[in-house]
């Protein structure tokens, strides 16, 4: 398995979509530190509602709210960039016909989708920390331009490591239900295609949070999606950088799912996908490149 | 020793297409074999049952001496193959694509620049695979399967997309592949390649084996005739001869299977029996023509 690891780790490190989306994904980060603080910096004094939304945009571009503002950009557009990095990496193995390269070799299925899974998100625990770096490099440059102490405490390390495997945590189902989708469609574009429909669907259009509005079952039902859960363990990673969200969005928390149930739809989610995966692959005829 | 590659009544369906149909093969220690057909017939699907990749639909096969289905990881650790156009990452260089597959097996670097100076693209080594041209990249799909020192090597179309030059260097290849004591299961549509460098041959045509056997043995070897007139008296002449094991019409002429060196006796026995003789030559089938025999005759069948 860990040989599988490093073959898989010198495929992703070396491809240039790897680097592309990494450098996006830091240029998008940057730009959004940077709005808060041309916005914080830029506007006259404010009061009210005005007020605390201009607080919450300085908390976010500071430390320790900076970690917050990076881990939140990770289950932002980072979701889009996983899909696109999962859809990549499972999906070119089809088209280039690499697949049956390596399946040739070595036999074993399970045992080689799972180290890809395992690389794919190892890969997205880098990118993370780089995000994390990034942010806080960006934070020790603006803080003295807002007259704002760097302080750390040992304390926000620890909700750091805990907010970075939350973060990760977030990003599985979507790699898995990608990847699921693209062994499916055999193809990098299907995976991407249904991947990237269903954060729109889930997070742009909001529609599935009209169900919430119909109540009784259909609430219930709206309270199991991937989406409503995964805005339990965000707000969490926010709050506990000191980041209130809830007082300047709409946001009603004792409508949000528990931690516990969050954390456990997310699993069962994540086991589905993972499981259906695998069965697909196991029995599937692998043919040429298409 | 066993056979390197058996199967038996080997199935595979496509919905309601059979592609593979009952198909028996073995294949011997040491030797280069070849596994013929046109385009389509089921080749490829056949290796891919032998490697594991593809489900047979009904049937076994066996790789030294492990039945696929049931221990593939066995039946595959000294199997290298190359299945239709070599497949690797564009954007990695030849080296790192052999790394790749290396890393995955517990190989070393080391063997890497091995296979590497062995196909001779170590010149090229550290370019992108998707600036290689089409020979160098048939040798390193190659070299792929070296990597692991394979006893069994399995090549689909190796010198498919080569000009003349590039596929006198692959046949050289394979021929000192097999002359280092691995077995080769060469699939072509190419028989004249196939009929240089293999000593067994299987022809497959619309998933079905048709023929299968030493390559001199369906290469035929005899005296062709063409009389003028008399042709039933110059057949009963003929047949009365005891080196002569076989008669058959080919066009208004004889193929008599006998030893080539009869000719003068044969045109003798023919002269002195009241038959004028218009044409007496040796002949010789090439294993395209045999090819062209057989599949005509199951056509008519």
């Amino acid at each position: 398995m860990i040989n599988l690891i490093r073959a898989e780790w010198l495929k992703l490190s070396r491809r240039p979509l790897s680097w592309v989306l990494l450098s996006i994904f830091l240029v998008l980060l940057a730009a959004q530190v940077l709005v808060q603080f041309v916005l914080t910096v830029g506007m006259p004094v404010r009061s009210g509602a005005m007020s605390a939304q201009f607080e919450e945009w300085r908390r976010g571009i500071l430390f320790p709210g900076i970690f917050a503002t990076a881990l939140s950009h990770v289950n932002g557009l980072g979701g889009i960039f996983a899909v696109i990095f999962a859809a990549g990496a499972i999906g070119s193995e089809y088209s280039w016909g690499t697949l049956r390269t390596h399946l040739a070799r070595d036999p074993a299925r399970d045992r080689y989708l799972l180290a890809k899974l395992a690389t794919i998100m190892l890969t997205l625990a880098v990118a993370t920390l780089l995000a994390v770096a990034f942010a806080s490099l960006l934070g020790l440059a603006l803080a003295p331009l807002l007259n704002a102490s760097i302080s750390v405490t040992p304390g926000d390390l620890v909700h750091l490591i805990l907010g970075i495997l939350r973060a990760l945590y977030v990003l599985l189902p979507y790699v898995l239900l990608t990847a699921y989708a693209t062994l499916l469609t055999r193809s990098l574009l299907g995976g991407l295609a249904i991947g990237l429909s269903y954060i729109i669907v889930e997070a742009g259009f909001g529609a599935l949070a009209l169900l919430r509005v119909l109540g009784g079952v259909w609430a219930l039902a709206y309270n199991l999606t991937i989406g409503q859960n995964i805005n339990t363990l965000t707000i969490m990673n926010r709050h506990a950088f000191g980041l209130r969200p809830e007082t300047t969005a709409p946001l009603d928390l004792s409508q949000l799912p528990s931690p516990l149930q969050a954390t456990l739809v997310v699993a069962v989610y994540s086991v589905l996908f993972l499981v259906l995966s695998l069965y697909l692959f196991r029995t599937r005829d692998i043919t040429g490149p298409g | 020793m066993d056979a390197v590659i058996r199967t038996e009544e080997l199935t595979k369906r496509f919905g309601d297409r059979v592609v593979v149909d009952r198909i028996n093969l073995e294949v011997r220690p040491g030797e280069i074999f070849g596994f013929l057909g046109p385009n389509g017939a089921g080749k490829t699907t056949t290796i891919g049952m032998l490697l594991g990749l593809i489900r047979p639909t009904s049937g076994r096969a066996f790789v030294l001496g492990y039945d696929v289905q049931r221990e593939a990881a066995a039946a595959l650790r000294e199997v290298g193959a190359m299945i239709e156009a070599p497949a690797f990452y564009p954007y990695l260089s030849g080296r790192d694509n052999l790394r790749v597959l290396a890393r995955a097996a517990g190989l070393s670097d080391r063997r890497v620049d091995e296979v590497l100076a062995q196909v001779d693209l170590t010149a090229r080594a550290r370019d992108r695979f998707s600036t290689y041209s089409q020979g160098m990249k048939q040798r390193l799909g190659i070299a792929a399967a070296l990597l692991h020192e394979p006893r069994l090597i399995m090549l689909d179309e190796p010198t498919n997309g080569l000009d003349p030059a590039g596929q006198l260097e692959i046949r050289n290849l394979v021929r000192s592949l097999s002359g280092s004591g691995r077995t080769v299961f060469l699939c072509s549509h190419l028989l004249h390649e196939v009929e240089q460098i293999c000593q067994r041959v299987a022809i497959l045509k619309r998933g079905r084996i048709i023929a299968q056997g030493e390559v001199a043995s369906l290469v035929r070897r005899g005296v062709l005739v063409r009389t003028i007139g008399a042709r039933e008296r110059a057949e009963a002449l003929l047949r009365s001869t005891p080196w002569v094991s076989r008669i058959s019409e080919h066009g208004d002429a004889f193929l008599i299977d006998a030893p080539g060196d009869r000719t003068a006796d044969i045109n003798a026995l023919l002269t002195a029996g009241g038959v004028q003789v218009a044409e007496i030559r040796r002949y010789e089938t090439s294993l395209e023509e045999f090819f062209l025999e057989v599949t005509a005759e199951r056509e008519q069948q």
